[in-house]
């Protein structure tokens, strides 16, 4: 296992498209977060956690990447020589599963500190009160990483199901930004969607608003808890797959 | 597991000699064996009834037309693609069995499987880290293939000749007895298939077991010692090549393969 964990590091580390896409990400949570603590004000809600909603882009990328380092594996062909030095195949996914968790809670942590460090003194100078603690703003920042290391996990094993990599990332991202928010405002199941709902336990467990900034959340606790054991449901399954499914490519 | 073929105990060849200094005594048996072999995708029989051996210190040449299930069969013998039927060993064991897989078999079963933005450097090292061998080696192997130069270049841009050299090293990173090479020589210039030959001899030469699909004939009576034949998803023949062209004098293998297969048109692809 030690040997695969090293083969993962360094793949993470040697491939570009992680790198640009927690750049770009970082730059955009930063230029939202500075954008929206200058200028905006959500009535009813604190400024901080609507504010640093915004660093929640940083679980969607995470999302992305973590599908993209299984499904680029199968459209580089590169699964073949990766499976033949791990023929159970499902060490190959736990270490892979380790490593892009840690990848996101370190990229998470970052991007949410970062926009709590532009966030609150941009408030302070502009004497709006923040309307969190720094307790709170602690919990956000963990939150953020906690969110966005389970957030590559689950990628990770949405990956080893939709092994396609435009499928996975089409799927991801329609069920992000378009089943969820329309299966939203269903009555009666609405409220369920907005809070068992990946946007939903996302914005809990960050203690940050959600979509809409209305939506009753659970406790941070509990979201971290039923988005953990989603993730757990998605990696099992992919791991199923990935060692039943013949490599043919 | 029995003997399946007629190979067995089918004389001494020279090149054979050198082959027991590399050979573990715990292997003495066939390097592959594969029996009866079948699979289908969906409705489609890629896989009919395969059966062959390969040894140790010898090169098996792979032949059959497209579509006859060479690729199929190749990575059902690596434990890619489970069979329907049949058994597929390697050492004795199935793959999926072998203790430590990369320092026992190296494949090569298609160019183009790296990340096109890695160094083919990084690619080895990737690889090797996974399979705990030293990275080292990475470079080693580099030299080796004659990519030297072109270590720290991105494989995206390397020609198809560079990627086969390329998924040659990594075939060779655990330093295999055993080796299962799909059409190695796509993509090499004329001088890559001289070099391709002579590494493949001297490869068999240290003991190993070599078993290399082909499409070019010329190439594969130059280089093999015994053939395999399949075609429609069965096995045609086993056979060495020495037989072979003894028991058809004036016939080139050419000849003989598309008399085997049955046509003189090919499958189409």
């Amino acid at each position: 296992m030690i040997g695969l964990l090293r083969g993962e590091t360094l793949r993470l580390a040697t491939t570009r498209t992680y790198w640009m896409l927690a750049v770009g990400a970082l730059a955009l949570i930063a230029a939202g977060t500075s954008a929206a603590a200058a200028t905006s004000f959500t009535p009813g809600t604190s400024p901080a956690r609507a504010t640093l909603a915004i660093a929640g882009l940083a679980q969607t990328v995470a999302l992305l990447a973590g599908a993209l380092s299984v499904t680029s594996e199968f459209r580089h062909k590169t699964i073949t020589p990766a499976v033949l030095i791990t023929p159970g195949r499902t060490p190959l996914l736990v270490a892979r599963l380790i490593t892009m968790a840690a990848a996101g809670l370190a990229f998470g942590l970052a991007a949410t500190g970062m926009a709590a460090a532009i966030t609150l003194p941009v408030l302070a100078a502009r004497h709006i009160p923040a309307g969190i603690s720094g307790t709170q703003a602690a919990a956000i920042i963990v939150g953020g990483g906690v969110a966005t290391a389970l957030a590559a996990a689950l990628g990770v094993g949405a990956g080893a199901i939709i092994r396609n990599q435009v499928g996975a990332i089409v799927t991801v991202l329609a069920l992000l930004y378009v089943a969820e928010p329309l299966l939203g405002f269903i009555p009666h199941a609405g409220p369920a969607v907005q809070r068992y709902g990946l946007g939903g336990l996302a914005a809990a467990a960050t203690h940050t608003t959600g979509f809409p900034a209305t939506a009753q959340l659970l406790g941070q606790g509990a979201a971290v808890l039923v988005l953990a054991a989603y993730t757990a449901g998605v990696l099992l399954a992919g791991a199923a797959l990935l060692r039943h499914r013949d490599i043919t490519t | 597991m029995t003997a399946i073929t007629s190979t067995e105990g089918s004389g001494p060849v020279a090149r054979t000699a050198g082959a027991a200094s590399r050979r573990p005594t715990a292997t003495a048996g066939p390097a592959i064996e594969v029996a009866g072999l079948r699979k289908k995708f969906g409705r489609v029989a890629a896989v009919g009834d395969v059966s062959f051996t390969v040894s140790y210190g010898r090169i098996t040449g792979f032949l059959g037309p497209n579509g006859a299930g060479k690729t199929t069969t190749l990575r059902m013998i690596l434990g890619l693609i489970r069979p329907d039927a049949g058994t597929a060993v390697i050492a004795g064991k199935p793959y999926a069995k072998l203790a430590n897989p990369a320092r026992t078999v190296g494949a090569l079963l298609d160019a183009a499987a790296a990340h096109p933005g890695r160094s083919g450097r990084d690619h080895l090292r990737v690889l090797a880290a996974q399979a705990g061998i030293h990275g080292l080696r990475a470079g080693q192997l580099l030299e080796r293939v004659g990519l030297a130069d072109a270590a720290r270049q991105r494989a995206g841009r390397y020609s198809l000749g560079m990627r086969q050299r390329l998924g040659l090293a990594g075939a060779l990173l655990g330093d295999p007895e055993v080796l299962v090479l799909d059409e190695p020589g796509n993509g090499l210039d004329p001088q890559g298939i001289r070099w391709l030959r002579d590494l493949l001899r001297s490869l068999a030469a240290e003991g190993r077991a070599v078993l290399v699909s082909s499409h070019v004939l010329a190439e594969v009576a130059q280089t093999v010692d015994d053939v395999v034949v399949i075609s429609r998803g069965q096995t045609i023949t086993q056979a060495p090549l020495g037989e072979l062209l003894a028991a058809r004098p004036g016939s080139t293998l050419e000849d003989i393969y598309l008399e085997l297969t049955g046509t003189t048109e090919g499958e189409p692809s």
